[in-house]
């Protein structure tokens, strides 16, 4: 009779799954993002938030996700740190790059085409569904995901590959 | 080149799904492989937000303009109300201050004087957006407060706000 295995509680799996979470958080973020930090914040959050966790979906990329977030928010706050941190070279470039993507934004949400910026803000300002756009500005959905897409290169100022 | 424009396709699809893309498993590899498409996806989302945000914040400017105005009729009526209960105790009238009717508040208040005054107040309170249409009413006079079917969830806030302001609307007794 085959033994009968208790199913790995949630804090087992994500424990399980840490070491991959601080190899990636070590890629990413670099130690001067200080993974291990991030690291006890992923633990953390991942049990404080357990319940919003699908059973049905993968733990890694889950955990993985939070820790992104948490790169994320932290290279938010030091562009924001006043200070000696921002005294660092490093930290000085970056928040010199990210402060002229602010200003800059205003202007490249003007460069749009009045089209390109009506679908942006109908879709991530009103939450409006790609269909209900197409209907509302007469045009396939699949135009209207172009110029979506086309939108939001432009905003982020990404580079055309 | 191709590994960014996979990113960038792997983004906006998810984005036009309305899913995290940080929670995709290939995006979170081309990211280990290229940290730097990381800044530029919130450099990205940085910009969405700032879309979002006078959006929420004229949402919010909303439902104050809606308490508010709701607040000032719902003070009215209780106002009115009391006026009028004050002139039937004037009257004689000796009936409870309760369940009238709109006819019948006009044709009282048509006898004590002729001082415009309000009769009855009802407030419909329409709200649309990405959850579908939301209607509200209050109705004074018969004093009844009922939900027209909505399409929102229950936990929307507006209709809680309105439901509020009129549970605290005294009847009159």
């Amino acid at each position: 009779m085959p033994e009968e295995r208790d199913e790995p509680s949630f804090e087992q799996r994500v424990l399980r799954e840490l070491p991959s979470v601080r190899a990636y958080l070590r890629r990413v973020a670099g130690p001067e993002g200080e993974p291990e930090d991030l690291l006890q914040e992923v633990a953390a959050r991942a049990l404080k938030y357990s319940s919003a966790f699908d059973p049905a979906r993968e733990l890694g990329p889950w955990l993985r996700a939070m820790a992104l977030r948490l790169v994320i928010d932290q290279r938010e706050r030091t562009r924001r740190a006043p200070g000696e941190l921002r005294h660092t070279p490093e930290a000085q470039e970056r928040g010199l790059e990210l402060v002229e993507h602010r200003e800059d934004l205003q202007q490249r949400l003007a460069r749009l085409t009045a089209v390109e910026r009506d679908v942006l803000v109908r879709f991530h300002g009103r939450g409006e569904s790609v269909r209900a756009i197409a209907i509302a500005l007469a045009m396939p959905e699949g135009t209207v995901k172009s110029h979506l897409h086309r939108a939001r290169k432009r905003l982020g100022a990404v580079e055309a590959p | 080149m191709n590994r960014r424009k996979d990113f960038w396709e792997r983004v906006d699809e998810a984005w036009d799904a309305r899913r995290d893309p940080l929670e995709d498993a290939a995006l979170q590899r081309l990211i280990s492989e290229d940290p730097g498409l990381l800044d530029e996806l919130r450099r990205v989302e940085r910009g969405l937000r700032e879309l979002r945000a006078p959006q929420a914040r004229r949402s919010g400017w909303a439902r104050l303009m809606i308490a508010a105005v709701a607040a000032g009729l719902a003070l009215a009526w209780i106002w009115s109300t009391r006026r009028d209960g004050d002139g039937s105790r004037d009257a004689g009238s000796t009936s409870p201050h309760t369940q009238r009717d709109a006819a019948a508040l006009a044709s009282e208040s048509h006898e004590l004087d002729a001082t415009p005054r309000i009769l009855a107040l009802r407030i419909v309170n329409t709200l649309a957006d990405a959850r579908g249409v939301t209607e509200v009413e209050l109705a004074s006079g018969v004093r009844s407060t009922r939900f027209v079917a909505s399409t929102a969830p229950a936990s929307t806030l507006e209709p809680r706000l309105l439901y509020a302001l009129a549970s605290v609307v005294p009847t009159g007794n």
